[in-house]
């Protein structure tokens, strides 16, 4: 029995290195197959399952550093290194390896909760959630020891991959989650190949695998259809640069993303507004000190109530009669925000229940929005709201911190003597200098940082929308007119079926309001002063026109203008994919869906969706498989490949006289050849095999057909031929010899 | 499978695995095709499986179009596997070569070859003899501890780690009881190249392998006295005398009632006669009737070891087994030497009835 057991393991054992091996640190020398003078990505390609998993963690986990914690980034790598086996092997007995990393993996777990905790204080949320999941994914490292503990790994490293996305969705991030994606399988392949010291075949079937899935996503991510969340999730955190927030800094962000997410749609009853009308009014902010504005905290609101309030009432009276029995009617479609805030046309006008109007014309619900969110809007547009201003507003919306900014104060103070002390000749002034003093439209302003106004106005002079609107209201209030700033979308583009009116993240926009004796709040968007063509054409048009210029950082002067030119380039192409990928790709929701499916293919209903999704998989399926098994199917010697042939014709006819797999060729032929012997004797039978086997029946003939198609064979698989090329001439002749006489037998 | 009562495992298990016998016919050499290959998922395959339902519904949830990109291509990567895992072992040829003989309760070694005709080298085949169900499940009746152990033996596999062309490989088959032995089924299995998908197949083998008895040791002195090679009688052929006991026969009457034995009457075995021989020669006789055990299995395993130890010292002997004797004679009086003459005197013991 011993020695039985002594021969199986001689049987069995021929892995240099398996993977439970290496996990405990054992025989951990490099393998045979790729010591000496291999390529480097040789090496890498045949290094043991074991170090690949190890490389997946790195390369899924390192992405992870832009938004976990640094200490769980750096825990993260502190556990991978400690996994390598010439580490674990400096442990001398398995028991206490084992004993060790279990308590750094419970100890690692435990103080890497607290961390999290003190880090994000609170227990739920997204990012908290993913940076769990990191913590699960490290714990588990220290677990390393089997073949199931690496499927275990590998499948959450998948799961911490997909998480990324949760975070960021930009072409950058979806390139790491590629490679990681990429290396993940080599692991899982590597992990079913161990004891390939060589490597070889790995990377030819990650090929099949990785390069054949890519047709059958396209056709999943096209036509599978985009389901309703199951149920409502709480996205905090997600709200950080993009879109509209409730409060305003300008000068904080040295980058604004141009994120091209839908912030709402709007289907309108009638006929849209123009472009530059399309004012999408969200909050009025009038409380500044000196570097953030806030919304009021003193807002009144008003929700569908028989009881209209003064301020209400005022502002309906300034709109002529036949208006008010034909307002403008839309609807808005609104994307999740987690806000309360809604959107609406200045000056929008709601009657729904939940739904408020606040003092300052601006709509707001009563819940967060969690999910889509349709509201019907009216709007009067000649209405003119605060035709007479309050003691308490007016003193709220001249309010300026008592210090600070002296420069810009001196400026307003000189402009308004100017122009006589008339407010509309005095903005006018403000437009002019703006425009005399070279400022620039520019997504990526330099930061500022005390005096921010002064900075912008005097040293900066570049800046968007944000900049423009909090210096102009500031200037404003410095000469003692009343003045805010709203902040909201402008603009928007048709969808593209043209039906409905979008309006995208990157549309958000800030504007002032400032109040003019006799007319009451008026709109004024400073921002229009140096890129008119912002609020005519909207935001996609200008980054279009200006190209990089806008997002340019001022190096350009220090460096060539040929290099200018080609950064400029490359910067608007790069720009101009992750717009069209956030557009397209990320953006690809149930209506776009809708909307390309029946432009491409004319799919009108999910019924015929589904039918073109399962047909599409089918087909493009069909082709791999023919693929993988045309790859995997026979292989002939060219000699043997008409006889091949011959059976297989013979095999349609009678099975029997078919070649068997085990049976060689010579011997075929002459089973074949006695079998047309046997049946010449019998001539009476109908069926005879030889009567099958040619045309003329004489069983003479064809035994003598075999017998040369024999002799050829021979010569050319054992003879003299045989030690010829096949590509040789003479090689050629007798082989054409054999193909003309297996085709005339049968 | 441990969560279901074993009254329902145990019946749906068998089933299976007669209709997985019923769907390849027995026979020496088998090309795995279509119609005996099998796929499902594995238990690693499972838990991707939970994964990519779980990053599903996450790109469903958070609206993320890249969460469900991500999942899409994992599905499509797994659709891919399950068809490569397949043509992986499919068209993979097998063909029986030999079987040794073995006494109970060791392996006998079934040598296989393998033969891969396509053009890429097949990887990772695990190759594994199972020990059917039934027969441990009715060993299990008799002792629990039996049955782990069968269990345990019939785990020996081999891996082939890259099969390009033709390869020949060994495998055990545990064995426990004399006599003719029909080989398990063998169980070819790969999950390359993810994990996520296991393909396998069955092959039944029709060629049977012989179980000769493990040999026991008995008291030489008292028929032989060659326990060691320097009693060894001088002679191996005996003449019917006076000396030495040869063997039992039935008594035929006139027959002297001074030879009849009557222990065998005493305990109702019926009336025999003893026969005497005489040494003649250098040659021995292994006589089933000689042996001292009582029972039929016990005083075969005693025969074997006879054979084994004359083939061992190069005596010259025949083996008399009574079905022979009333059968065939002519070859129960072969005579013979040598190891290879006992090891043919082995296989007369294992297809002994």
């Amino acid at each position: 029995m011993n020695n039985f057991k002594h021969h199986l393991a001689n049987e069995t054992q021929i892995n240099p290195a398996n993977f439970a091996q290496l996990a405990l640190g054992q025989n951990i020398s490099v393998p045979d197959g790729v010591s000496g003078h291999h390529k480097w990505t040789r090496k890498l390609l045949a290094l043991p399952a074991y170090y690949w998993v190890l490389i997946a963690q790195v390369v899924v986990i390192l992405p992870h550093a832009a938004h976990l914690p640094l200490w769980l980034i750096g825990f993260a790598l502190v556990s991978i290194i400690a996994q390598l086996p010439r580490i674990k092997a400096k442990f001398k007995k398995l028991t206490h390896l084992k004993r060790v990393y279990q308590s750094m993996q419970m100890l690692g777990f435990l103080l890497g909760l607290v961390g999290l905790w003190l880090t994000y204080n609170t227990a739920f949320g997204l990012d908290m959630g993913v940076a769990f999941l990191v913590l699960c994914l490290i714990s588990k490292l220290w677990e390393l020891y089997k073949r199931r503990d690496a499927y275990v790994v590998l499948n959450l490293s998948l799961f911490v991959l997909a998480s990324l996305f949760l975070m960021d969705q930009g072409i950058v991030t979806t390139v790491e989650v590629i490679i990681g994606a990429v290396i993940v399988l080599l692991a899982f392949i590597a992990l079913n190949d161990d004891g390939n010291t060589h490597g070889d075949g790995r990377l030819r079937t990650l090929g099949v695998l990785g390069i054949g899935a890519l047709p059958l996503l396209v056709v999943l991510f096209l036509f599978f259809p985009r389901l309703p969340p199951l149920w409502s999730v709480q996205l905090s955190g997600q709200q950080a640069t993009t879109g509209v927030s409730d409060s305003m800094s300008p000068g904080d962000f040295a980058n604004l993303g141009q994120s091209t997410e839908l912030a709402f749609r709007v289907e309108f009853a009638d006929k849209r507004p123009p472009q530059q009308q399309l004012y999408w009014r969200g909050l009025v902010f009038s409380e500044f000190d000196g570097v953030t504005w806030r919304p009021s905290s003193q807002q009144r609101e008003w929700q569908a109530a028989p009881q209209m309030p003064n301020w209400i009432a005022n502002a309906l009276a300034t709109v002529p009669d036949e208006v008010k029995i034909t307002p403008n009617r839309y609807q808005i479609i609104l994307e999740p925000t987690q806000q309360n805030w809604l959107f609406g046309l200045d000056y929008p006008f709601a009657q729904q229940q939940d739904i408020s109007i606040t003092s300052n014309f601006t709509l707001r619900k009563d819940q967060p929005v969690t999910q889509q969110l349709r509201y019907d809007v009216l709007q009067f547009a000649p209405m003119r709201i605060d035709p007479v201003l309050s003691d308490e507003s007016r003193r709220l919306n001249l309010a300026l911190p008592s210090s600070g900014n002296p420069q810009a104060r001196a400026l307003a103070k000189q402009l308004f003597a100017q122009s006589d002390s008339d407010p509309v000749r005095y903005m006018q002034a403000i437009e002019r200098w703006i425009n005399q003093t070279n400022f620039r439209y520019t997504l990526s302003p330099p930061r500022l940082n005390t005096n921010r106004i002064d900075e912008f106005l005097f040293d900066t002079k570049a800046g968007f929308c944000e900049h423009y609107s909090s210096s102009f209201t500031f200037m404003l209030r410095a000469a003692g007119i009343p003045a805010r700033v709203v902040a909201g979308y402008q603009g928007g583009e048709p969808s593209r079926g043209g039906n409905v009116w979008e309006v995208r993240q990157m549309d958000a926009h800030a504007w002032t309001e400032v109040w003019l004796e006799g007319q009451g709040w008026v709109r004024v968007d400073p921002t229009a002063f140096v890129a008119p063509e912002r609020v005519e054409q909207g935001m996609d048009a200008l980054t279009q026109a200006r190209g990089a210029a806008m997002f340019g950082d001022g190096a350009g002067a220090q460096i060539s203008y040929q290099q200018y030119q080609m950064l400029q380039t490359l910067r608007r192409l790069s720009d101009q994919a992750s717009y069209y990928w956030q557009k397209d790709v990320v953006g690809y929701d149930q209506d776009k869906q809708a909307d390309s499916l029946l432009k491409w293919f004319n799919i009108r209903s999910t019924m015929q969706q589904i039918t073109w999704l399962a047909a599409s998989a089918i087909s493009v399926m069909a082709i791999l498989v023919f693929v993988i098994w045309q790859r995997r199917r026979k292989r002939w010697h060219p000699a043997d490949l008409p006889l091949a042939q011959l059976s297989n014709r013979i095999a349609k006819a009678n099975k029997s006289l078919a070649r068997d797999d085990s049976e060689g060729q010579l011997a075929w032929l002459a089973r074949l050849a006695s079998a047309i012997d046997d049946d010449s004797g019998q001539n009476s039978s109908k069926h005879s095999n030889a009567s099958k086997l040619t045309a003329s029946g004489d069983s003479k003939v064809v035994q003598a057909k075999i017998e040369q198609i024999q002799q050829h064979y021979r010569k050319l698989r054992y003879g003299r031929l045989s030690t010829l090329p096949t590509s040789d001439s003479e090689y050629q002749t007798v082989l054409k010899q054999l193909k003309k006489e297996t085709s005339e037998l049968f | 499978m441990s969560l279901l009562p074993k009254a329902l495992t145990v019946p749906a298990s068998s089933l299976l695995s007669r209709w997985f016998a019923a769907r390849a016919p027995k026979s020496d050499s088998a090309t795995l095709n279509l119609r005996n290959v099998y796929i499902f998922f594995s238990r690693e395959g499972l838990l991707f499986a939970v994964l990519l339902i779980i990053t599903f519904i996450a790109g469903i949830n958070y609206g993320n179009n890249l969460v469900l990109g991500l999942c899409f291509y994992l599905i499509s990567v797994w659709l891919i596997s399950f068809h490569v895992t397949f043509a992986h072992i499919s068209g993979l040829q097998v063909q029986l070569l030999d079987v040794t003989m073995a006494e109970a309760g060791s392996p006998v070694w079934v040598t296989l070859q393998l033969r891969n005709d396509s053009r890429r080298p097949r990887r990772q085949l695990l190759f594994t003899f199972e020990q059917t169900e039934q027969k441990s499940h009715k060993k299990a009746n008799k002792n629990n501890d039996n049955k782990r152990e069968i269990h345990a033996d019939s785990q020996h596999s081999v891996l082939v780690t890259r099969l390009q062309d033709e390869q020949i490989i060994r495998l055990p088959v545990q064995t426990h009881r004399r006599g003719q032995l029909q080989l398990p089924r063998l169980k070819i299995k790969t999950v390359y190249p993810l994990g996520i998908m296991r393909a396998w197949s069955y092959v039944y083998f029709a060629r049977r392998a012989w179980v000769y008895p493990k040999p026991e040791v008995f008291d030489w002195q008292a028929q032989y006295a060659i326990a060691s090679p320097e009693d060894l009688p001088i002679g191996g052929q005996y003449r019917q005398g006076q000396d030495d006991f040869d063997r039992l026969d039935y008594y035929i009457e006139g027959e002297s009632l001074a030879r009849v034995s009557w222990g065998h009457v005493a305990r109702g075995q019926g009336m025999f006669t003893k026969h005497f021989a005489d040494p003649v020669g250098h040659e021995q006789t292994l006589d089933y009737a000689d042996m001292p055990a009582a029972q039929h299995e016990q005083k075969l395993a005693q025969m074997a070891y006879g054979a084994l130890t004359l083939g061992e010292l190069g005596v010259p002997f025949n083996m008399r087994l009574p079905n022979e004797m009333t059968v065939n004679k002519h070859s129960a009086a072969m005579m013979g030497e040598g190891e290879a003459f006992a090891q043919a005197c082995l296989l007369r013991l294992a297809k002994a009835p």
